[in-house]
């Protein structure tokens, strides 16, 4: 009720329910609601804006992830390319490593020959499938076993070793010689040797 | 709880008084909100709208019957306010009177107005209401009186033409209080100044729309009540001047009058002033008198 000095008299028929006004104390509660309803609506807007913010983030990681993965399998196919050229290069490398040069290989066997002995056959063949593997073929007159030991000490003196050798002798020291030359890298003087290409 | 306690808790209508709430003056209950108030005389209406800022506007006055005068402005008078929220000052069928020994008990003052035959005993009259100002330096007090018909009848009228009450209440007594509380303050303020004379006697005027109430206060003493309604009009002021200056007279000289009035009474003053030489008047009359003391009171 406020001081009689500032409201005037009041004669009227009072309604039985008029009610005192609420303290101002208590209307921090609705000024609470508002800013709670506020800070809802702030809120929400702000999830709003943060959940399509990081759809569009995930849609674009995933277009990211796609594009790795295209460029990843782009680099396994090229990683596969390279190792296709790798192992071509080692077959190259093979070939050229075991083609080497028949010419010191013939020169070789034609010196390694005795003055007596001379040479009725001489076959070296190459194999385009297996070309470290030559096929020797190899037939002399006189000088027999000794030439033949002779002429494979110079074979192996150029570092290449006999295999599936087979020996006939004939008349008068003849002898037929065939065997399967391959050539061993660890081979000290076969380092002088030059492949064919170089 | 209802839904609309909730709605006003939040819209802090529950923290306003109610419009109808008499124990709050009228600014505080209408802030923002268009009213009107209303003054009922014995042969018319007068009116005065006050805006959303607490500002006096559109005046207008008409005469004949209550009941007529409403019906015709009803539909105006609800288009001048938000709700129609109006204050209705009664000026005819009212009596002011000194009265002596009434209980000043806490609580008296709202119990006069509920139960005036508990508060007043032997004084309370059947079919009237009451409002009382206590002289806080004697045991003297101004009792208003009204006929309980006839608020009856403004409220039921009021009602029926969709306007809403939320005072209604006696201008003169009104004014005349206000004038007695300023009397009193200024008389507090010269006690205590420790002056050595006495300060004499105090008339204190008030005429409001036609009517007059004259109270002679002796130092601290309320001695003697003259009111009248329906008494003079702008034209007519010798009545009005024929029942103050026998108690002015008796005051004698270097008394003191209060006087407050609307407009239309402005000139009793100067008659007042032109024949008591040697009496000090101290107008306190306010522009737009009546209707300042309802939109602030």
């Amino acid at each position: 009720m406020e001081n009689p000095f500032q409201t005037c008299h009041d004669l009227k028929t009072d309604r039985p329910d008029i009610g005192q006004p609420l303290p101002r104390i208590l209307a921090l509660l609705p000024v609470a609601f508002v800013l709670t309803v506020l800070g809802a609506i702030a809120l929400n807007a702000l999830f709003f804006f943060q959940v399509r913010n990081s759809e569009q983030a995930a849609e674009e990681w995933k277009m990211k992830v796609a594009e790795e993965t295209a460029k990843q399998k782009e680099i396994a196919a090229k990683t596969e390319d390279i190792k296709d050229e790798e192992r071509r290069a080692n077959d190259v490398r093979d070939w050229v490593e075991g083609s080497r040069q028949i010419q010191p290989l013939a020169v070789s066997i034609a010196r390694s020959m005795d003055v007596k002995s001379s040479i009725a056959e001489l076959s070296l063949l190459r194999e385009p499938e297996n070309p470290k593997q030559i096929k020797l073929g190899f037939k002399f007159d006189n000088g027999g076993q000794k030439q033949l030991d002779t002429t494979l000490q110079a074979v192996n003196a150029l570092g290449y070793r006999s295999y599936s050798a087979n020996q006939t002798a004939g008349k008068e020291g003849s002898l037929d010689y065939n065997a399967t030359l391959i050539w061993q890298n660890g081979n000290k003087e076969s380092l002088n040797l030059t492949a064919n290409d170089e | 709880m209802k839904f609309q306690d909730i709605k006003d808790v939040l819209t802090f209508a529950s923290f306003r008084p109610e419009p109808d709430d008499s124990t709050v003056n009228w600014a505080r209950r209408f802030p923002n909100r268009r009213s009107l108030l209303i003054n009922l005389n014995r042969d018319g209406v007068s009116w005065r709208s006050l805006d959303k800022g607490g500002v006096l506007g559109e005046q207008g006055s008409l005469g004949g019957e209550l009941k007529d005068v409403v019906g015709d402005m009803a539909e105006e008078w609800r288009g001048l306010t938000d709700d129609g929220w109006c204050a209705v000052s009664v000026n005819h069928r009212f009596v002011i009177s000194l009265e002596t020994n009434l209980t000043r008990k806490k609580g008296a003052e709202e119990q006069i107005r509920v139960n005036p035959k508990a508060a007043l005993g032997s004084k309370a009259e059947r079919g009237k209401r009451y409002a009382v100002k206590h002289n806080p330096e004697s045991n003297s007090s101004a009792l208003l009186a009204v006929d309980e018909e006839y608020i009856k009848q403004i409220e039921s009228i009021f009602n029926g033409a969709g306007l809403k009450i939320g005072r209604i209440c006696c201008g003169l007594y009104g004014m005349f209080s206000d004038a007695v509380d300023q009397m009193l303050e200024a008389r507090a303020d010269y006690l205590k100044g420790k002056h050595k004379d006495p300060l004499g006697k105090i008339i204190v005027i008030a005429c409001c729309e036609g009517s007059v109430c004259i109270m002679t206060a002796d130092e601290d003493r309320w001695v003697e009540l003259r009111s009248r309604s329906n008494l003079y009009t702008p034209d007519e002021l010798e009545p009005a001047y024929n029942i103050i200056m026998p108690l002015v007279e008796n005051a004698g000289a270097g008394s003191q009058v209060v006087f407050v009035s609307d407009q239309d009474g402005a000139a009793i003053k100067g008659m007042i002033a032109s024949d008591a030489s040697g009496t000090v008047i101290s107008d306190i009359s306010r522009e737009d008198g009546l209707w300042s003391l309802l939109k602030e009171k």
